[in-house]
């Protein structure tokens, strides 16, 4: 039936086309790369001042242009990416991990326990994650570590009810039971059975939550919290730009739009493995 | 009906109860003896002694949580260190910025996602539909307060339409303060639009798939309107309800904006105290940014009872 409808409406179900999940990967991969090369070697010391250069227009010296304090930004940029893209994988991983521990210890508990944990997890879901970052990081203090921890946390009861899900479904499912009845401990049966069934929606989610991380970092350094300056930082590099809008509007332009493109590209992989999953 | 609210209710006290005792043990844990934060370091023994008699540090924790408890349902939130005032005043006068600006953004975003949402799914796999999906991919990575800075540098600095920040007030001049609102509220929009464009479309694409939109067709409702009025009743559910989610989401949106656009509300209040470590306030605006959540995801759950007769026989 469901299909008679599908069909008369006379259009196609859109698939995902391969263009865009090559364009976007490449585009997510463009900035994985920057990142790279501001970890390992950016092009000039992003810390180095000179204040006769200060503000100067995009140049062949200065790729960007220098911000106040005469650092090149390009650089800054750089090395921004790269801090950035650790404090997203590492709050991702801190998500997955902490919502994969508590997920399985809920499924496999018995099911008030299960419930009243996902409903904990529901609760601590809803409230918005960057005011929960911000009081983490007043108790926890500032620091790329605090960050990760900070924004990880709010990842967690995403990943423990993804991962509830998948052992409840794995539970039932024919080879699950197959592999318990074979005398499978818990812990193998959870690594070889139930993880392969859920990895593509766990890698969807993954997607999903760096993306935030990323943003949510972003946000929290604009603040002033967080990492602090003068360790560069997408966030707080707007921040700064924020205090010379007028004289070099070009400094606001290009944190953002690396932050734009990074999640794009993140989000969309993470789209484009949904469809092929569905 | 009933029975589903008071277990709702009861859930809602709990986690309430929950998070004021977090909220309180994580606070009284952190180093730093109040006493001393008001009185400076050099104050004397007597006089801290004094002041902490006074506020009662010197009984067991359980019994000042007690207190503060006892306090905090009376809406005495204690004092804010940095301002002097009593937090849920604080709170109280900073509020209507924050909900004027949280009410601003969910109109826009419903004004605009919808109807964005709508046709993307009406017209599926045609061009509207992926430039409307394309939009929306981009709009979802778009970071609100980036987009606050070039709205400002292009509006504000460059053509003098919109004002850079501040807020006057609604008393003292009303167009302005209006004014001073549509850039933060625009800004906040984009991400919940991003969010919501996308719930509208997948919503209405499963809804124009069901088997009695087929009886519509057959029965010969030509009308494009009667079509759109039969599926988009039964497809606004589950955004109607993604709507009162979106409040938390902009609640959270809103400390970030007021910050670009210096905005006197709770957002900065927010940010103030986090800076200073005014505990008395974080202590207020948590439990109170709690109750806002909860209260507007036990709305959306009754929301969501109401308009699909399915739940509520569960």
């Amino acid at each position: 039936m469901e299909q008679t409808g599908r069909l008369l409406n006379q259009r196609l179900i859109s698939v995902e086309r391969p263009r865009t999940i090559v364009l976007s990967s490449a585009i997510f991969v463009l900035m994985l790369a920057l990142a790279l090369i501001g970890l390992i070697h950016p092009p000039q010391n992003p810390m180095s001042m000179s204040i006769m250069d200060r503000f100067a227009p995009p140049s062949s010296a200065h790729w960007m242009g220098t911000d106040e304090f005469g650092r090149d930004i390009f650089s800054r940029l750089l090395v921004a990416l790269a801090t950035d893209f650790a404090v997203g994988f590492g709050a991702m991983i801190f998500g997955w991990i902490g919502g994969a521990i508590i997920g399985a210890v809920a499924g496999y508990s018995g099911r008030w326990v299960g419930e009243v944990l996902m409903r904990l997890m529901d609760a601590a879901y809803a409230f918005p994650h960057l005011v929960l970052a911000l009081l983490l990081l007043t108790v926890v203090g500032p620091g790329e570590l605090s960050a990760v921890f900070a924004i990880g946390i709010f990842s967690v009861p995403v990943f423990a009810r993804l991962t509830y899900g998948s052992v409840m479904e794995g539970k039932h499912l024919l080879y699950v039971k197959a592999a318990q009845s074979l005398g499978g401990h818990p812990l193998y049966v959870l690594r070889r059975h139930v993880f392969p069934h859920a990895l593509p929606t766990l890698l969807v989610q993954a997607a999903s939550s760096f993306s935030i991380a990323i943003l949510a970092e972003a946000a929290l350094s604009f603040l002033g919290i967080g990492i602090q300056p003068p360790a560069p930082t997408l966030g707080g590099m707007l921040s700064d730009a924020v205090n010379y809008l007028a004289e070099s509007p070009w400094m606001a332009l290009f944190p953002g739009l690396f932050l734009l493109l990074t999640v794009v590209g993140a989000t969309t992989i993470g789209d484009a493995i949904e469809g092929r999953v569905r | 009906m009933g029975r589903f609210l008071i277990r709702r209710g009861v859930a809602v006290i709990s986690v309430m109860f929950i998070v004021s005792v977090l909220t309180f043990a994580v606070l009284q844990w952190l180093p730093g003896d109040p006493a001393e934060i008001i009185l400076g370091v050099n104050a004397s023994p007597a006089a801290l002694a004094n002041l902490r008699a006074t506020l009662g540090l010197d009984h067991p924790w359980y019994v000042q949580y007690l207190h503060w408890l006892l306090a905090a349902i009376h809406g005495n939130f204690g004092t804010s260190l940095v301002f002097g005032q009593p937090v849920g005043e604080l709170i109280v006068q900073r509020l209507p910025v924050t909900l004027s600006l949280t009410a601003m953004s969910l109109v826009i975003t419903v004004l605009v996602a919808v109807p964005l949402g709508v046709i993307a799914a009406a017209m599926r796999g045609g061009w509207p539909d992926r430039v409307i999906r394309l939009t929306l991919q981009i709009a979802l990575g778009v970071p609100s307060f980036w987009i606050g800075l070039l709205f400002i540098l292009w509006f504000a600095i460059s053509l003098h339409w919109l004002p850079v920040g501040g807020f006057p007030g609604f008393r003292v001049a009303l167009w302005p303060s209006v004014q001073s609102l549509i850039m933060p509220a625009i800004s906040l929009s984009i991400g919940e639009i991003a969010v919501l464009g996308r719930v509208v479309r997948r919503s209405m694409v499963d809804t124009l798939d069901a088997p009695y939109m087929v009886t519509t067709m057959s029965k010969g409702l030509q009308v494009y309107r009667r079509y759109i009025r039969h599926a988009l009743r039964t497809a606004m559910i589950v955004p109607v309800t993604m709507i009162g989610l979106q409040v938390a989401s902009l609640l959270g949106g809103a400390v970030i904006i007021e910050n670009v656009f210096a905005l006197p509300g709770i957002g900065r209040l927010l940010l103030v105290a986090v800076q200073q470590k005014d505990y008395p306030l974080l202590e207020g605006l948590t439990v109170f940014i709690a109750l806002v959540v909860l209260s507007s995801s036990l709305i959306v759950d009754m929301l969501y009872a109401v308009l699909d007769p399915r739940i509520r026989l569960q």
